[in-house]
């Protein structure tokens, strides 16, 4: 990983979308009650171009769309659980249905809010957006790739959902480029042999980094990983490189239920032997903090390490 | 004149709607009804403002389900092509049962309830922003006010004044299941949108020398308002007045498709 520094997802993206309102005066930012660093240099700066929209992500939504469809390009923000499925009606009904300029901004995907419990973790978000027409869908691995996707979704006029984590992180060791957000992913790996393919986004894909670090150079020539920038559409280009693979397995920090195991199931068209680790289909209510959580819930580092072990063979 | 014009729309309307109804035995002929006199003001009475066949104002149909009460009045403007609305039913057309912006002149996608007033204060907001001389008419249900999302729109509607929008509130005393007051009684409409801080009156909605004041009464108010129009679900027609069930449409014989027209003829004449 690259350790100059830590930073938050939800900052290196607003910064991005600050810098261009102050020149684009269409550009708008509302906010359902939730903050970031960044955004208070936003508030302060670009007052005519932010809106405290209460605690109603519906209405949000409804609004936003309002606005997109007199020519504005519209920001809605607020924590992933709500701004996910609290409005999932009106993402489909206004935003999709209607084709509107909205992103929405989903903050703090998957445990980031632990220990608040099952409310607060954001664990089903990816099925239920997914399951949505006409919209695409991001997700951020690290800052630098938080901060393209920003860049991206200024030059987009229809509906995106950026997925980012709550904790700050340092970029990961191979750097991202805008081409890798176009494609819609980036190899982390490429090996030689190409026996094994891991797919995973969002932060917990450090964690299959450190299981295929301490794996044996026997596996590490054979393990290729990718991470998925773009859920949805899923990448055309990536269909035809999953036939490459006999073994795949996919890495998610959401329940076990419609999420990127399931995606990526959806668009293999080979035999392949495959394996999704993610959570279990169920509420987690221990207070382990985050990383804690992740290990006894299926995603421990020891856990993807064995199964990549059981499956390589 | 205008008030002839008025008479005569709302009868050949009501008769191109029945017709159409009847043909696709589908639909929701009593909200659509019920809110048809309104439309009828708000489109010929030039509350509704057109340039190059095109509508500077927006009208939109939160209660979704009445959008097609829009579509004979956009037709006879030009807006939609005179083909769309012959088709339908017949042949492929761009028409539905619930509107979508990909219809000319209906701006938003409706047929969930709740989303009027959160579209028309989005709208209203950015337009003025952009100093954009625009109206929108949202208009409403009564069940609609059911929905928590109505609430949360009026709230913010309220804080941001855009004066700019007008929500029309069709009170039809009837939901799918009977009268709101013995499903779940709503209380005192008004006081509550009054207690938001929206400048609320009421009228007949079948009376069009009544709503065409109250429009232009509220036209001049530099706030958020609404018209709470009272009126009869399926008017028009015997079959469908004030009930509840004539909320779908029902498979009729021949003759009492007949029936019902020389009935809306009688009481237009």
């Amino acid at each position: 990983m690259n350790n100059l520094e830590k930073k938050f997802q939800r900052d290196e993206f607003i910064k991005v979308i600050y810098h261009a309102a102050k020149k684009n005066k269409k550009i708008y930012f509302l906010s359902a009650d939730f903050g970031a660093p960044a955004l208070d240099n936003f508030r302060h700066n670009l007052k005519e171009q932010f809106l405290h929209l209460g605690i109603c992500e519906q209405n949000m939504i409804d609004f936003a769309c309002g606005m997109a469809l007199e020519g504005a390009k519209v920001y809605a923000y607020a924590m992933a659980p709500f701004l996910a499925l609290r409005c999932l009606e009106q993402h489909k009904t206004a935003t999709c249905l209607m084709n509107a300029n909205v992103c929405s901004m989903v903050t703090g995907i998957g445990l980031s809010y632990a220990n608040s419990g099952p409310t607060h973790y954001s664990t089903e978000d990816l099925a239920c957006l997914r399951s949505l027409s006409n919209c695409i869908i991001y997700t951020a691995s690290d800052p630098d790739t938080a901060k393209l996707i920003a860049k991206k979704t200024l030059k987009l006029s229809k509906p995106v959902f950026v997925r980012l984590d709550r904790k700050a992180s340092y970029n990961l060791q191979s750097k991202v480029n805008i081409k890798d957000i176009n494609i819609g992913y980036r190899y982390l790996k490429k090996s030689p042999n190409k026996k094994l393919l891991i797919i995973s986004h969002g932060t917990i894909i450090e964690r299959a980094l450190i299981a295929l670090k301490n794996l044996s150079q026997n596996f590490n020539s054979s393990i290729d990983i990718i991470d998925l920038i773009q859920a949805k559409p899923f990448p055309k280009n990536l269909r035809n490189i999953l036939k490459k693979y006999s073994k795949i397995i996919t890495i998610d920090e959401q329940t076990s239920e419609g999420g990127l195991g399931s995606l990526v199931k959806e668009n293999i068209t080979h035999y392949a032997k495959l394996e999704s680790i993610s959570l279990p289909d169920k509420f987690i209510f221990e207070n382990f903090g985050r990383e804690k959580l992740l290990d006894v819930n299926g995603l421990s580092v020891a856990t993807i390490s064995k199964k990549i072990t059981k499956i390589f063979y | 004149m205008k008030f002839s014009l008025y008479k005569n729309k709302a009868y050949e309307i009501r008769k191109d709607l029945f017709e159409k109804f009847y043909l696709l035995n589908e639909g929701h002929p009593g909200s659509v009804f019920s809110i048809l006199d309104v439309l009828i003001v708000l489109y010929y009475g030039g509350f509704v403002r057109l340039k190059n066949n095109q509508p500077i104002d927006d009208v939109i149909m939160s209660k979704g389900h009445a959008t097609i009460g829009q579509y004979p009045i956009l037709k006879d403007l030009k807006i939609i092509k005179n083909k769309e609305w012959d088709n339908w039913g017949k042949k492929k057309s761009i028409l539905k049962m619930f509107g979508n912006n990909y219809i000319p002149g209906i701006k938003t996608t409706t047929g969930s309830l709740g989303h009027g007033i959160g579209f028309a204060t989005g709208i209203g907001y950015f337009s003025k922003k952009k100093k954009i001389n625009k109206k929108i008419y949202t208009i409403i249900s009564e069940g609609e006010l059911y929905e928590g999302s109505t609430w949360e729109a009026l709230l913010l509607l309220a804080d941001l004044k855009l004066p700019n929008v007008t929500i029309i509130l069709d009170v039809n005393n009837n939901i799918i299941l009977g009268k709101p007051k013995e499903c779940l009684d709503l209380g005192n409409i008004k006081k509550k949108f009054e207690s938001f801080g929206i400048f609320t009156r009421s009228c007949h909605a079948h009376d069009f020398k009544i709503l065409e004041t109250e429009f232009r009464k509220l036209n001049k108010i530099q706030k958020p308002k609404c018209l709470i129009v009272n009126s009869i679900k399926g008017k028009g027609f015997k079959i469908m007045e004030n009930k509840a069930h004539s909320h779908y449409w029902s498979s009729i014989s021949k003759d009492r498709f007949k029936k019902s027209l020389e009935e809306l003829r009688g009481e237009y004449e």
